[in-house]
């Protein structure tokens, strides 16, 4: 029969307070080109009172502060990125960009 | 009389600490006198202030400590000083409680207090739980000490979730000494404060209701969501169509902010501007 040795495994401890540091890894993008993000597609807001919200029940009609024809906001992590419109691919909505948000 | 301190401010989870500390402090309060017989007993020390601390209070002298539980559920966990009839009756004798009518040598009095110690205690641990849960077997049980107990040890684990409660009972007039610790798990305090109107002047709470009422907040309507890769992200244009996962039949959904969704919604128009028609409210979270 084979015998294995089984040794204790000892685990160094670690600090984040390294005497030398090497390079940053840097902003290597083609490491993170096929992470997924997720965009929201927001179509506009509606200030309510509370009175009103808890009131809210199926067929009421809420008043959003867009134009039937205005762009749509494209949101990643509730900032805004883009603005489209609204169009159909298929059976999906889809949105058309029109503009691409300024960074900062 | 059970009193509670007010705070000057309220902080995230106090109006809840602050029922349970009143809804304990007129337990205790009933236990109190209840237990004390006496009438001249219990008004020689009307005040029993019940504190809410942070961590276990340092209670002097040997303690004892009690597990209540429901099954292999940890409901409770009380700690009291072998000589909690001395705490209770406040003149540093068990005489002063009226219990003690006999003259005993001192080794039967020590015996006799910690008898009596542990019938008060077993008492008062099924009083709150059975006030908490009327339907619950419960059983109390009193375990060595406080490091080797299980139920202590699964209690300590416990204890890092922020909804444990330890509250620390303390009794006198002048100088009021700790006399008790109770630890209460999520289930016992759920039970304790569910059920029970949370403000007793209704009138004042209406008002405060009625105020909030005009209070505005922010909807949000949400067509749908996207996903993309960075690298598309990065070379978005004009001119590119994002496909969004929801299909055209799909609602929007109305949001207060970006993350709790209120209700669902058929996209439309009134005149020129968007609007949302309800279809189904999230009446449940």
């Amino acid at each position: 029969m084979t015998q294995t040795v089984v040794n204790r495994l000892d685990m160094p401890a670690l600090s984040n307070a390294a005497t030398s540091k090497g390079p940053a890894l840097g902003e290597r993008l083609d490491l993170v080109e096929q992470v997924k993000v997720q965009l929201t597609v927001t179509l506009g807001e509606a200030e309510i009172t509370m009175g009103r919200l808890f009131a809210l029940s199926a067929g009421e009609v809420v008043a959003l502060d867009r134009d039937a024809d205005a762009p749509v906001d494209v949101r990643l992590h509730g900032k805004l990125i883009a603005r489209g419109t609204l169009v159909a691919v298929g059976d999906k909505f889809g949105i058309r960009v029109t503009e691409i948000s300024a960074p900062g | 009389m059970a009193n509670a301190e007010s705070a000057p401010y309220l902080v995230l989870g106090e109006t809840r600490r602050r029922r349970l500390q009143a809804r304990l402090g007129e337990l205790l309060d009933g236990w109190y006198r209840n237990w004390a017989a006496d009438p001249a007993a219990a008004s020689v020390h009307p005040e029993l202030s019940i504190e809410v601390s942070q961590g276990e209070s340092a209670l002097r002298g040997d303690v004892w400590t009690f597990i209540t539980s429901r099954g292999d559920e940890t409901l409770l966990k009380t700690t009291v000083p072998i000589d909690v009839l001395r705490v209770l009756s406040g003149v540093g004798s068990a005489a002063g409680t009226g219990v003690f009518t006999h003259t005993m040598d001192a080794s039967h009095a020590d015996s006799f207090t910690a008898v009596l110690t542990e019938r008060v205690a077993t008492t008062l641990c099924t009083g709150i739980t059975k006030t908490a849960l009327p339907a619950a077997q419960v059983s109390v049980r009193r375990i060595g000490a406080a490091s080797t107990g299980g139920g202590v040890v699964a209690l300590a684990s416990a204890r890092r979730n922020s909804m444990m409660q330890t509250l620390v009972v303390s009794i006198g007039t002048d100088k009021p000494r700790p006399f008790l610790e109770l630890t209460l798990t999520p289930t016992i305090i759920d039970a304790l404060l569910d059920n029970r109107p949370v403000i007793a002047n209704t009138e004042s709470f209406t008002g405060r209701r009625k105020a909030s009422l005009e209070q505005s907040v922010t909807i949000n309507a949400v067509l749908g969501t996207a996903k993309v890769s960075w690298r598309d992200l990065q070379a978005l244009c004009v001119g590119d169509v994002i496909v969004l996962e929801q299909s055209l039949s799909a609602p929007c959904t109305l949001r207060i902010g970006a993350d709790i969704p209120v209700a669902d919604a058929q996209l439309g128009r009134i005149g020129n501007s968007l609007a949302a028609q309800i279809t189904r409210t999230h009446t449940t979270s």
